[in-house]
């Protein structure tokens, strides 16, 4: 099953190959990786969305948190107001006879047109990657040439926020006082 | 005042109570060690080889709870600390580990002696720091110290390039360690508490798991008073051997694949298993699906990623052992359970321990004279292999917290440089080692360590001519083909002579009471090179892949009872 981790971990040195090294010893693959700067100084807020068995998986979970760094750990899996977004570039192949076609294609989905030349567009897009996914599928019969997602970030609707969850969610029960 | 980064070094030690380190000196790390002698009040042993070192300060910190030191240069200095860090992390032992690299201009450069240790370190220490600015030298050592200690301790190594070594640095020793996101829960919640508590008050079967965390907790009294009051028996693992003592009418001694039978009996008869500290190693628990079929768990651990990782908890307590076996006890009134004790002592009855060699000198019998010598008091470490297991079996520890030994990793060679460490805290008395030929070849170089720094540990070699726990695999399972398993060695009173330490050979049972007596009677070190039967194996034994119940016992014993 498909799992979604969001963390906030501390910037320094070492901590994305402490957290390769995690999924990497238990043959983990990882779908999608995602790390930038949080709301919160010196830490870096980081999206792992990743295959595996919900036991094994939580055992994962259970040592990222471990690392020394890791701040915050939720596997947001569950949460179904979780709003995951991704941005994606993708170069289209055109001809004068295609060009105004995948332009209404783009307009369809939001996208926008960043680059033109004599035989490509290239066009930027952001949304749920399902919309992407649909987006390049239409897209393919003109050619595509390059593309380049960023893998999904993740964030709850409404007031509650990643730094005041209880951590990884199986571990709630076991977080004391 | 304006320290050098070496000075700042040690005087972070020094704040933290350290007064011996184990390492050797290298071309990155001269500066460290010249600035040591401006600090008397560090002891350094110089070690033979760097894995040593580490174990030496494995053992330090399992025989004292603080946290040992070990030191080494760059490259191989480094690497070769790696596989006393990683045994150390398998046992959670809390040391810190300190290695030269090169200067920092020069890191990433494939310099002299240049290796990427932390990379390497990377899976097998709870965490580790390449120290990049001098500002930070002070606050790395003293999370360093923190972070090994506190929580599941474990190894941390910090990497000092030798420009940071040498340049001028304020120091400043932070009192506080800000690690955001690092608070190991210590006190369970109450209502885990009453839950517990209610699960033992329900039991019918309970046995305590006594594991390495009760000595990591200190908590020796505490379970003592808490297996008193709900009356029921304790199981150790192999680390947990010596958390209560051998003669305690309700310790069952050890589980497992080379655990005594009615231990394992009890176990797989319980209806509730307290386990405390301890993770359910493998060697323990046999088969999963038929490990313990009728028992609840009642899991307890102060790392929570050890809860529900090979067996489902069915009332998981995050906590420190103390803490928890102190909130149980003071919860539960006195129970009774005499029924289930004395089904036990039919599980002893029927299956005894006993030594079944006709040989000149079975090997078992060289650790029933041990005992005999020591009267159980002694501070035994050992090493790995059918030497260990035996010492597990027919060693009865009286005193607390007085076996070391690699149980996770199995790291042959720990024994004797890891008494290096074990001595040194405890001064007054040998440290007895017992080790065989196989293990002793593997790090006998530090006799001479022994020798220099005057330790009055004991050797005792069981010396049977093969690698003996493989040996037994080969014989039951692999068609006694024995490759690569038998071994030569020294003679080892002459070459024990050679660095200046005395001994005399043993090869029969009617030697052995005397020469543990010149052994123990000796001021300083001694070696007694025990030549004992090569073909004896080590009873019960539970085959891989089966249930704990269905060990396989002596076959000359079982012949005998027909």
């Amino acid at each position: 099953m498909r799992h979604v981790l969001v963390a906030l971990v501390q910037d320094e040195p070492g901590m994305l190959a402490r957290m390769g090294n995690l999924f990497a010893r238990r043959g983990y693959n990882v779908e999608s990786f995602t790390a930038g700067a949080s709301e919160l100084p010196g830490l870096t807020r980081i999206t792992i969305v990743v295959e595996g068995q919900s036991t094994a998986l939580d055992q994962v979970a259970k040592q990222f948190r471990k690392l020394i760094g890791a701040v915050k750990v939720a596997d947001v899996t569950a949460d179904a107001e979780q709003l995951a977004h991704e941005m994606l570039l993708v170069k289209v192949g055109v001809t004068a006879k295609t060009r105004q076609e995948v332009v209404s294609l783009a307009d369809l989905f939001k996208a926008r047109i960043v680059d033109v030349s004599t035989t490509t567009l290239l066009l930027e897009a952001t949304g749920e990657p399902d919309k992407l996914d649909k987006l390049l599928e239409v897209l393919r019969p003109f050619g595509i040439k390059e593309q380049a997602r960023t893998g999904a970030v993740f964030m709850s609707r409404g007031a509650k926020v990643l730094n005041q969850r209880p951590g990884v969610a199986s571990d709630r029960k076991y977080l004391a006082e | 005042m304006k320290y050098t980064g070496a000075e700042v070094l040690w005087e972070c030690l020094v704040r933290e109570g350290v007064d011996v380190i184990w390492g050797y000196p290298g071309g990155a790390a001269i500066p460290m060690f010249d600035a040591l002698g401006k600090y008397p009040q560090i002891h350094h042993v110089l070690v033979r080889h760097e894995q040593a070192a580490a174990h030496a300060a494995d053992g330090y910190a399992r025989a004292t709870g603080k946290v040992g030191v070990c030191v080494a240069t760059s490259g191989p200095g480094a690497t070769n600390l790696v596989t006393g860090i990683a045994t150390a992390i398998m046992d959670s032992v809390p040391i810190v580990a300190l290695t030269a690299q090169v200067a920092d201009s020069v890191i990433g450069t494939d310099a002299f002696q240049e290796i990427n240790i932390t990379g390497i370190t990377l899976p097998i220490t709870k965490h580790n720091y390449l120290v990049r600015q001098g500002r930070d030298l002070a606050r790395i050592l003293r999370e360093a110290f923190f972070l090994a200690r506190t929580g599941r301790p474990g190894p941390v190594l910090v990497d000092l390039p030798r420009d940071i070594l040498t340049a001028s640095c304020e120091f400043h020793y932070p009192e506080r360690v800000s690690r955001p996101g690092y608070r190991p829960v210590v006190r369970s919640a109450p209502y885990q508490i009453q839950r517990a508590a209610q699960l033992i008050a329900d039991a019918k079967r309970p046995v305590v798991l006594a594991g390495h965390g009760i000595h990591v907790a200190t908590a020796w009294e505490e379970l003592r008073l808490f297996a008193e009051r709900i009356n029921a028996p304790v199981v150790s693992t192999l680390l947990g051997l010596s958390a209560l003592s051998a003669d305690h009418p309700l310790c069952l001694g050890m589980g497992g694949m080379h655990g005594v039978a009615w231990a394992n009996l009890a176990v797989q008869n319980a209806d509730l298993l307290i386990a405390l500290g301890m993770r359910m190693d493998d060697r323990f628990t046999g088969s999963l699906p038929h490990f313990a079929p009728q028992a609840k768990l009642l899991h307890v651990d102060i790392d929570p990623a050890e809860i529900g990782k090979r067996v489902p908890a069915y009332q998981p307590m995050v906590g420190d052992v103390r803490f928890v076996l102190e909130a149980l006890t003071a919860a539960l009134p006195e129970l009774d359970h005499r029924d289930w004790l004395a089904q036990i002592e039919t599980f002893r009855e029927r299956h005894p321990l006993e030594i079944h060699g006709q040989g000149p000198l079975p090997p078992q019998e060289v650790i029933r004279a041990l005992y005999q010598a020591t009267g159980g008091e002694a501070v035994v470490v050992s090493d790995v292999g059918q030497h260990q297991m035996w010492v597990a079996q027919h060693y009865r520890f009286r005193r607390l917290n007085s076996f070391f030994t690699s149980g996770g990793l199995g790291t042959m060679g720990y024994s004797l440089p890891a008494a290096l460490g074990v001595q040194v805290a405890h001064p007054k008395e040998p440290v007895w080692v017992v080790v065989g030929d196989g293990s002793f070849q593997m790090n006998l170089q530090e006799m001479a360590t022994v020798a220099q720094e005057r330790l009055p540990m004991k050797i005792v070699i069981m010396n049977n001519g093969y690698l003996g726990m493989v040996r037994q695999w080969q014989e039951l399972f692999h068609g006694a083909r024995y490759i690569g398993t038998p071994i030569t060695g020294p003679d080892y009173v002459q070459l024990a002579a050679s660095f200046g330490i005395p001994g005399r050979r043993v090869s029969t049972t009617a030697e052995l009471p005397a020469a543990f007596a010149a052994a123990r009677e000796q001021d300083g070190p001694y070696l007694l090179d025990c030549t004992v039967d090569g073909d004896e194996n080590v009873y019960p034994m539970v085959r891989p892949g089966t249930s704990n119940a269905d060990f396989m016992v002596d076959p000359r014993g079982r012949a005998r009872e027909s």
